[in-house]
């Protein structure tokens, strides 16, 4: 039961999709009149937060970058937008690389090395669908491309991804979005965690603390804002440094995993079982006031830093609607892997921002290490990542960034009503 | 060699004369806004006419971590605020840059090359859980 008006807010906001079967667009406006035509044309398409009775095929999404809202008429600095915003993703990657504040695009993922035009500044609608096949998936692709057809708009480039590892696995071998926050009057199943204010992740909503969210002018309430992120995984790396590692430091392949991890890659908390992975433990029903100081799950593995549960307040969480793309793992075939989709929030400077640069790559959390799994790791930040196993100490070191960013985009999730604002 | 992870900042605050005698729930409140990024705080009174230095060391983005704090506990600045000669405006909720601005202008950085660490890569968190 929620009083939120589900039929205004993006679906994906509220809830992740079953959908295995994505595609993403990149689109640009070359004039107002052909952005407009364009979003008033798939704005009936885009799937709200109203629960189904039957389960569509596909599913869409939309996201503006700034340039694309100015693209479409609206003055963006002028618009009670946030500044990240309105700076984006290109201009901050290149402008926050400094210890204190590092957002990780820097090398081989900087915005000059950036994929779909995401580097480009040309990138002004970012399209998803979500289909529940293949087929679904190409026969709405044809419907897009004659909409852009018939707008007059510019298709850039497009990204598939593809849920199919099973049992929600990610290419580096973890069972992956177990936990995401419980939003307050949202309508996905809870669990036993914090309910998080609807304003963390809904614009015009009070977030914690009562601390208001305003959507921008042209759409103040219903709204989300959005990092889409493709995220490219070295897969070979990773299980090669595991195999090195577990000799080196003669410690089973496995723990150094899930110690990385913070949880087996079943999905099992280490804080829950610590010596071995176990199906009968719940997989998100802990915190970590039990293991502190941190024995069981080192205060640098990857979900202790980047979600630090009773470690901090309930500020800076993330909804995660991203999946792998690339095929099945197989060792050596030279095809890319990786992870794409979006991290939504309210404030990208208090939320995605804040996890990326104060506790994945920062020094709030463990500044001799950064996030083994993600962190932006070079020969300026080398990891020295310690964990306890059989009572002992380990430092592992010796590897390198296993997550490179191929393309990033800060979006602006409009409302329906919003969308209908902009098509007009 | 690279910058310590900790940082200083040592802010001068003047109390308005009419509340001289609250400086102890001024510390207090400060230390109920700062998990686990704070090594240490402190105060000192430069003098008996309410003039005092807050020093802390620290760990983070100044800013950001400013803003995280502004978010989680502005009803407190918007008490402490009041008590102090030019200080910021209140609801910080409603006047950001000011109390970014106001700290900037009364923090003195200590002299070049001369802050010190004995641990220069060991932020709160990291000390601990060793």
């Amino acid at each position: 039961m929620t009083n939120l008006p589900l039929d205004q807010i993006q679906g994906f906001v509220l809830r992740g999709y079953s959908h295995p079967r994505a595609r993403h667009f990149t689109i640009h406006v070359p004039a107002a009149t052909n952005g407009k035509a364009f979003v008033a044309a798939i704005t009936p398409l885009i799937t709200t937060a109203t629960i189904w009775s039957e389960k569509p095929l596909v599913c869409f999404n939309v996201g503006f970058t700034a340039d694309g809202l100015q693209a479409l008429g609206v003055d963006v600095a002028h618009a009670n937008l946030s500044t990240e915003f309105v700076e984006g993703a290109i201009q901050r990657g290149f402008k926050y690389t400094g210890d204190n504040y590092d957002l990780g695009d820097t090398g081989d993922s900087a915005p000059n090395h950036w994929i779909l035009d995401l580097g480009s500044g040309d990138v002004h609608i970012i399209l998803s669908l979500y289909a529940m096949n293949p087929n679904a998936r190409d026969t709405a692709t044809a419907a897009v491309l004659q909409m852009i057809r018939d707008g007059g708009v510019k298709l850039l480039g497009t990204h598939d991804s593809d849920d199919v590892l099973g049992d929600s696995r990610v290419h580096f071998g973890y069972h992956d979005g177990i936990s995401q926050p419980n939003i307050a009057g949202g309508t996905a199943k809870t669990d036993d965690q914090p309910v998080v204010a609807t304003g963390e992740f809904v614009l015009g909503y009070p977030a914690e603390a009562n601390v208001p969210r305003p959507g921008p002018t042209f759409d103040p309430q219903n709204g989300s804002y959005s990092a889409f992120r493709v995220l490219k995984q070295d897969v070979d790396g990773f299980f090669a440094f595991l195999a090195k590692a577990a000799s080196q430091y003669e410690l089973p392949q496995e723990v150094i995993q899930a110690k990385f991890c913070g949880r087996w890659a079943d999905g099992t908390p280490l804080v829950l079982s610590a010596d071995h992975p176990d199906p009968g433990v719940s997989l998100n029903d802990f915190d970590y006031s039990e293991d502190f100081p941190a024995r069981k799950c080192p205060i640098a593995s990857h979900i202790r830093r980047s979600q630090r549960r009773n470690e901090d307040t309930q500020q800076h969480r993330i909804l995660r609607r991203a999946f792998p793309y690339g095929p099945p793992y197989v060792p050596q075939d030279g095809q890319e892997r990786g992870l794409i989709g979006h991290f939504i929030c309210t404030s990208l400077q208090q939320q995605y921002e804040f996890v990326i640069s104060q506790w994945v790559n920062g020094t709030t959390v463990d500044a001799t290490s950064r996030d083994a799994l993600i962190g932006a790791i070079d020969a300026d930040h080398p990891p020295s990542f310690k964990l306890y196993w059989n009572d002992a100490r380990v430092k592992v070191e010796g590897f390198g960034r296993f997550t490179t960013t191929r393309g990033g985009a800060y979006c602006y999730l409009p409302s329906i009503a919003g969308l209908g604002a902009l098509g007009r | 060699m690279a910058d310590p992870v900790q940082q200083p900042l040592s802010l001068v605050l003047q109390l308005k004369s009419s509340a001289a005698s609250t400086k102890p729930s001024i510390l207090s409140n400060i230390n109920a806004g700062a998990p686990d990024i704070l090594h240490f705080a402190w105060l000192i009174a430069l003098d008996d006419k309410g003039k005092l230095l807050l020093s802390t060391v620290y760990d983070g983005d100044f800013d950001l971590y400013l803003d995280k704090f502004i978010d989680s506990s502005h009803a407190a600045f918007d008490a402490i605020f009041p008590l102090i000669q030019d200080g910021p405006p209140t609801p910080v909720l409603q006047n950001r840059q000011a109390f970014h601005d106001f700290v900037r202008k009364n923090n003195i950085s200590p002299i070049p090359g001369t802050f010190f660490s004995a641990y220069p890569k060991l932020n709160v968190e990291a000390i601990r859980n060793c």
